[in-house]
This record gives C-alpha cells, sequence and structure tokens, in this order.
C-alpha cells in the first residue's frame, strides 16, 4: 500500500512535469462582434460595409507574448495611421485579437471563432511556426486567408509541394534563413567544422538547422556535434561542453529568445570562443542588460531588416514612445504582414471578401516594406529572394554587417 | 571522451546539484516536520526569485542585499502558506493526502500571482549583478553563480544541521518530526516548531529561488523546479536531509551525463524509470527513515 501510495504521488507529479511544458488556454482579449456576412451557405466571409475587421491571432499572455505582441503592435500602429487618413475607401479599420497562449488547440479555436463569430475576411498570423503548421488546414476548411510570420516551410507548403491556398509568410522562410546563415559561414567565416544545437521540439528551430545542416554537407562541411534540447531546458552546459570537445569552427544555435541569453552565457562560460550563429530571435537592441557584453564578442545572426536604417529608426522610436516596448525584428516584418493585408483589401476595393483578398495577395506584384520590396511567390507564398542582412553584436549592441543571401553576398 | 571533458561534466552536474540540493532540503525540511510533500514551497521559490529580480533591477541592489531580500520573502511567504493553506488542515486533523492537494494547488495559485504581474514571459537577472561569471582551471571552467550556489549549499546546510542539533527550536523541530502529539504533550508550542520549520525552508527556497534565477533566468513556472528537490527528496530519503542533498548531487550528475548521452528530450524519462525502480526496490530512500504515511 505505502509503494503504491509513493508510485501515485509520482504519477501526479509527473504528470505536473510534463504540464509545465504546457501552456494554459485563454479567453479572447475582445468579446466577439457580429458583422454582416455574403449569407447563405457560401463558405465566403464578406464584408460589404461598415467597420473592415482584421482578425488577430497572436499570443498576448504566453511565453511567445514578446515576440507576438510586436505583430498587434505594429499593426495597431499601422491601423491609427490608416485610420487617420480616412481608412480605406472610406471605411475604418479594426483589429479583433485573440489570445493563443502559444497554444495551438487554441489558437485553432480561437481562428474559428474570430472567423465564425466575428466573420474576420482575414487574419494576420502569428511569428509561431507551430501554430503556423496547426492552423494551416483549418484556414484550408474556412476559406480565410492568413498572413503571417511563421517561418517554417510546413505553414505555407503542404506535403505534396502545392502551396497551402490560403497560407501566406511575410518574411523569409526558415529554410532561406538557414541556408543564407550557411552560406555565410562558408564563404564569409570559412568553416569546415560545425556544431549544431537546436530545439527538437519546436518546429521554428528545427526549421532553421534542417536547411543549414544540409547546405553545410553539401558544401563539403562536417557537422562534427549536433545536440538538442527541449523547450523547457535552462542548463545547456552539457550539451555546449560535448560540442566544445568536438572542437567546431562555428556553433549554429537558432534558438527562442528566452533560450538565447542563456546559450551565450553558458558558452562564454565553458570557454567557448568559436563564433556563434544566432537565428532572427535576438533583439534588435541586443541582450544588455541579461547578457554579458563579453559572451556575444563573437556571433552572427540574421535579420529581415537593417535596424540602423534611418527611416527605421524614426519608426521604431514611434513604436517604443507609443507601447513602451522596442521594436523587434517581428514589429517591422510584423508591419510588412498587415501592410501586405492592406494593400490586398485596398485591391478589393467594394468587394471585402475572403475570397478577393486571398485572389489578391496571390496575384499581388509586390509590396513596398520595411524588408524592401515584397513579392510573394505563388507556389510557394513566401517572399522571393528577400535579402537577409547579417548582423554582429559590439559591446553589447547590434551592429549590420552585410546583406547576404543563400547565393551569396547580396548584389 | 577526453578526461577534462569527462571532468567538466562532473562540474556541470555538481553545480546543478548544487542548486537541486538547496531547493530539496528546504523540501524535505517540510516533509521531515508534517510529513507531507510540500509543493507550495516552488511557489514560494517563484516569487522570491522575481523579488530578488525587483531587488536588482529596479533598486540596483548588489548580490547580497538581492539574496537576503530573496530569502526574507521566502520565509514571510512560507509562513503565510503555513497560516493560510495547512494551518487549518491540521487543526482539523486532515488526511495527509489534503495537505499534499493544497499544496500543489498553492503552488499553481502563485504561479499565477506571477503571471499576473509579470505575465508569461521571461525575465532575466542583469548580468552585473555577478561581476565574475567564471573561473578558470586548467581545460576546465566553473561558473561563479553555480559555485555560489554550491557555496551558499554547503553554507546553509551545515547552518541548518547546528540549528537542528544545538539549538533549542532545532531540538524542537526534530522532536516535532518525531511525534508532533508527543511534541505537544511535552510543553513545546507546536505551532511555533511549525512555523521556524516554515521559515527556515522559506528562507532556502528564496536563497535557491535568486540563485537558480540568476543563473537560468525567471518565468513564473520557475516554481516548477521544485520536482527536482522532490525527486532527490524521494531518492534521499525524505527523512534525512543528508541523504537528500546527497540525493541531490547525484541527481544533478547523473541529469548531465544523460544529456550528454541521450540526449535532452529521453533524459527526464529515463530519471523517472529510475526512481520508479529504485522505489520499488527501496521506497525509503538512500537514508531516510520508513514512514507509515507518505502524501
Amino acid at each position: 500500500m505505502k509503494k503504491l501510495s509513493i508510485i501515485f504521488v509520482l504519477m501526479v507529479v509527473f504528470a505536473l512535469a510534463l504540464s509545465a511544458c504546457a501552456t494554459p488556454t485563454a479567453a479572447p482579449t475582445q468579446a466577439p462582434v457580429t458583422q454582416e456576412t455574403a449569407g447563405g451557405d457560401a463558405p465566403v466571409i464578406a464584408q460589404p460595409k461598415g467597420e473592415i475587421l482584421i482578425g488577430n491571432l497572436q499570443d498576448e499572455s504566453g511565453g511567445m507574448k514578446a515576440l507576438s505582441s510586436a505583430l498587434t503592435y505594429a499593426a495597431t500602429m499601422k491601423i491609427e495611421e490608416v485610420n487617420a487618413a480616412g481608412g480605406i475607401n472610406g471605411r475604418t479599420l479594426k483589429l479583433v485579437t485573440y489570445d493563443t497562449r502559444s497554444d495551438v488547440n487554441e489558437a485553432i479555436n480561437a481562428l474559428r471563432r474570430m472567423v465564425e463569430q466575428d466573420k474576420v475576411p482575414v487574419v494576420l498570423g502569428p511569428p509561431i511556426a507551430n501554430i503556423g503548421i496547426a492552423v494551416a488546414p483549418i484556414a484550408e476548411e474556412l476559406k480565410v486567408p492568413i498572413v503571417g510570420l511563421f517561418m517554417d516551410d510546413k505553414c505555407t507548403i503542404q506535403e505534396n509541394g502545392e502551396p497551402w491556398t490560403y497560407m501566406f509568410l511575410a518574411q523569409d522562410s526558415a529554410t532561406y534563413q538557414g541556408l543564407t546563415m550557411a552560406a555565410y559561414a562558408i564563404q564569409e567565416l570559412g568553416v569546415k567544422k560545425v556544431a549544431i544545437l537546436y530545439n527538437s521540439s519546436n518546429s521554428y528551430s528545427v526549421g532553421l538547422a534542417t536547411p543549414f545542416e544540409e547546405a553545410i554537407l553539401k558544401s563539403g562541411g562536417e557537422i562534427v556535434a549536433k545536440e538538442t534540447y527541449t523547450g523547457t531546458d535552462k542548463d545547456f552546459r552539457a550539451q555546449l561542453t560535448k560540442i566544445k570537445s568536438a572542437n567546431p569552427d562555428v556553433i549554429y544555435f537558432p534558438s527562442y529568445p528566452v533560450e538565447i541569453p542563456l546559450i551565450y552565457t553558458q558558452a562564454y562560460e565553458l570557454g567557448i570562443k568559436v563564433p556563434m550563429l544566432g537565428s532572427n530571435s535576438v533583439p534588435p537592441t541586443g541582450l544588455a542588460p541579461s547578457t554579458d557584453p563579453a559572451a556575444t564578442t563573437n556571433t552572427f545572426y540574421p535579420y529581415g531588416i537593417n535596424p540602423s536604417d534611418p527611416v527605421l529608426v524614426d519608426w521604431a522610436a514611434a513604436y517604443k514612445a507609443k507601447f513602451n516596448s522596442p521594436a523587434l525584428a517581428q514589429s517591422f516584418s510584423g508591419a510588412d504582414a498587415f501592410g501586405i493585408i492592406l494593400q490586398a483589401i485596398e485591391a478589393c476595393g467594394d468587394d471585402i471578401t475572403s475570397v478577393c483578398i486571398t485572389e489578391k495577395l496571390n496575384t499581388m506584384e509586390s509590396y513596398k516594406g520595411f524588408q524592401g520590396t515584397v513579392k510573394l511567390s505563388p507556389d510557394t507564398h513566401q517572399p522571393i529572394g528577400l535579402p537577409l542582412a547579417i548582423m554582429t553584436i559590439k559591446d553589447g549592441a547590434p551592429e549590420f554587417v552585410t546583406w547576404y543571401t543563400p547565393e551569396g553576398p547580396a548584389k | 571522451m577526453q578526461f577534462s571533458i569527462i571532468l567538466q561534466q562532473v562540474v556541470n552536474g555538481l553545480s546543478l546539484g548544487a542548486v537541486y540540493a538547496l531547493i530539496a532540503v528546504g523540501f524535505a525540511l517540510i516533509f521531515n516536520v508534517l510529513k507531507f510533500s510540500n509543493f507550495a514551497h516552488g511557489g514560494v521559490l517563484g516569487i522570491s526569485a522575481y523579488a530578488g529580480y525587483i531587488a536588482a533591477n529596479q533598486f540596483k541592489l548588489p548580490l547580497i542585499p538581492v539574496i537576503l531580500v530573496g530569502m526574507v520573502t521566502g520565509a514571510i511567504l512560507a509562513v503565510l502558506v503555513e497560516l493560510i493553506a495547512f494551518r487549518w488542515i491540521r487543526l482539523q486533523k486532515g488526511q495527509l493526502v489534503y495537505f499534499f492537494v493544497t499544496s500543489v494547488t498553492m503552488l499553481m495559485l502563485l504561479e499565477q500571482v506571477l503571471i499576473i504581474r509579470f505575465g508569461a514571459s521571461f525575465e532575466s537577472y542583469p548580468y552585473t549583478l555577478v561581476k565574475v561569471r567564471v573561473l578558470q582551471f586548467g581545460d576546465v571552467t566553473i561558473s561563479v553563480t553555480y559555485l555560489l550556489s554550491l557555496i551558499s549549499t554547503i553554507i546553509a546546510f551545515s547552518g541548518l544541521i547546528y540549528v537542528l542539533k544545538k539549538t533549542k527550536i532545532g531540538i524542537a523541530i526534530r522532536a516535532a518530526s518525531n511525534d508532533l502529539t508527543a511534541t505537544s504533550l511535552m510543553g513545546i508550542n507546536v505551532n511555533m516548531v511549525i512555523i521556524a520549520a516554515f521559515i527556515v525552508s522559506g528562507m532556502l527556497g528564496g536563497l535557491s529561488g535568486v540563485l537558480y534565477g540568476i543563473s537560468a533566468s525567471l518565468s513564473p513556472q520557475i516554481g516548477q523546479i521544485v520536482v527536482k528537490g522532490f525527486i532527490a527528496s524521494v531518492l534521499g530519503g525524505l527523512g534525512s536531509l543528508t541523504g537528500v542533498a546527497v540525493a541531490a548531487v547525484v541527481l544533478g550528475v547523473l541529469e548531465v551525463f544523460l544529456i550528454s548521452t541521450i540526449g535532452s528530450g529521453l533524459s527526464p524519462v529515463v530519471i523517472f524509470l529510475l526512481m520508479v525502480v529504485f522505489l520499488l526496490v527501496r521506497p525509503h530512500g538512500f537514508a531516510g527513515v520508513s514512514f507509515s504515511d507518505k502524501a
């Protein structure tokens, strides 16, 4: 009996430990509203008059709030700007935000609610690949387009190679970013022996690590260590010690913001001195005050924008003044995602329907945004060849190095 | 594998084990007295870690005052948890399972308090709090924050043993851990003894919260690290503080070697399986006393 009760307690503890990986469900941040629809049984979401509602599927209170809120803030700024200028075709815009808390089930429910109850004809999607993958078939079922920053190829491309009809990516994909970093490592840093440390339970991290590894191997390089971690890990010393013993020329760690300062710090503490190649989740303001600048003296990571561009600096200042939060890479690319949505809505004129917006997204020639001229490929629903800014960190502050693509330096 | 790498992994494991030991000893102390697994200790640890973060980040206090803020917060909070959550059950002579369920509920409640105040995102202590981050010994490096945990564990553990063995309140706590009713009949104020145990446990929780927060990062779920303390407590034998401390260090080393061999994903599965098997063979742990009831 005693043993049984101990095992019962262990089971509860095990369940508690596992629950640490999950996030609780959330209520919508805004009460659903009813809008006129085209009526009938047709799966067309239409907004013939009144405010134009745009869905916003973001993590507003979960572990990815920092990145996800960047899109909400960017969209809010854009909406205020457009509404102040009289709206689109005389109609003002309204954002209908639902909180996903980074939970895929909550995201699916939220998407259904915003489409079926609020009748939004288009949705601004999250910067979270796991959620992008989960909602792709739901968007297909609901026939409502989602434009977001979900970087994994599986968010926009089906297994058969065809694009998901209603999923659109507004920044470079994980594959493109992984290939670009591999090209930079090989061509500019001259590396041969590479170590990879990535989150095996995260689509974003896997989506970046896989093409990077393939490109390194294809170029004749060697993967001398490939270590993984899971989402709740805080101590990476075991993996980094193993990596150090493999004596790599460079370490690639495509990680989320919560892990990045810890990996830099722990690698530094273990005396690892080789270049550290990161992902676009490093904040544009750098890693201070949480990370010792000495830990980030030899690092490179990709960005969709050059944060020192004067135009972006001004926008970032206005953003910070408004939200008391520094503009992230996702703020700029999120503004572009929302801008693409608005351009498609504007092109639809009075025909504000999910069908028309999808069609305009598919046929959009280009959109001029913070990331440059974004052209969405009809074959992948991803931007075509946007160069990436390679960034480094000097004395704790980010610094632009060069523009790069998977083929080499950007022309 | 090179010797220096093995040595580095041992150091990594000892460092991690030191953090677990701090958590486990505070956890086991309450078990010794009240005979239930106090998961609310995780909530105390979490809020103390955030209190230290506020002291460091907003009030720019140096390391030692930050640690003291964490320990004082931990002590106050632990006492509040005892008064609000556990005392009534004890006075009603409630079953041990009620204590267990209440302690898990308190952990969740305290987590939610952190989510409401700080959101679900993460925070970090400023790196300037620990000026020298790393010590180098040949090819082996030691993180100063983890070294602090190790030293703190030794000091706190030695102090705790001294208090338990040499002071009146310590002797009263030990008496209470044997039999609360008999201790009461001896004229000892049992409520005060229990409060003292919660104060000490809370201080250890606060200390471990701040040190773990500095070496990792803060999120409202930080208190769930108490599970590691629980594992160490069970393996060590919940009746023996020394056994618990040793088991925590063994757990840290084991975890590091499992991560470096079978990977981070499988490591917790193997640890839990080993724990189940170990308890089937030796239910009272490495050095613990066998209790007729546990919760």
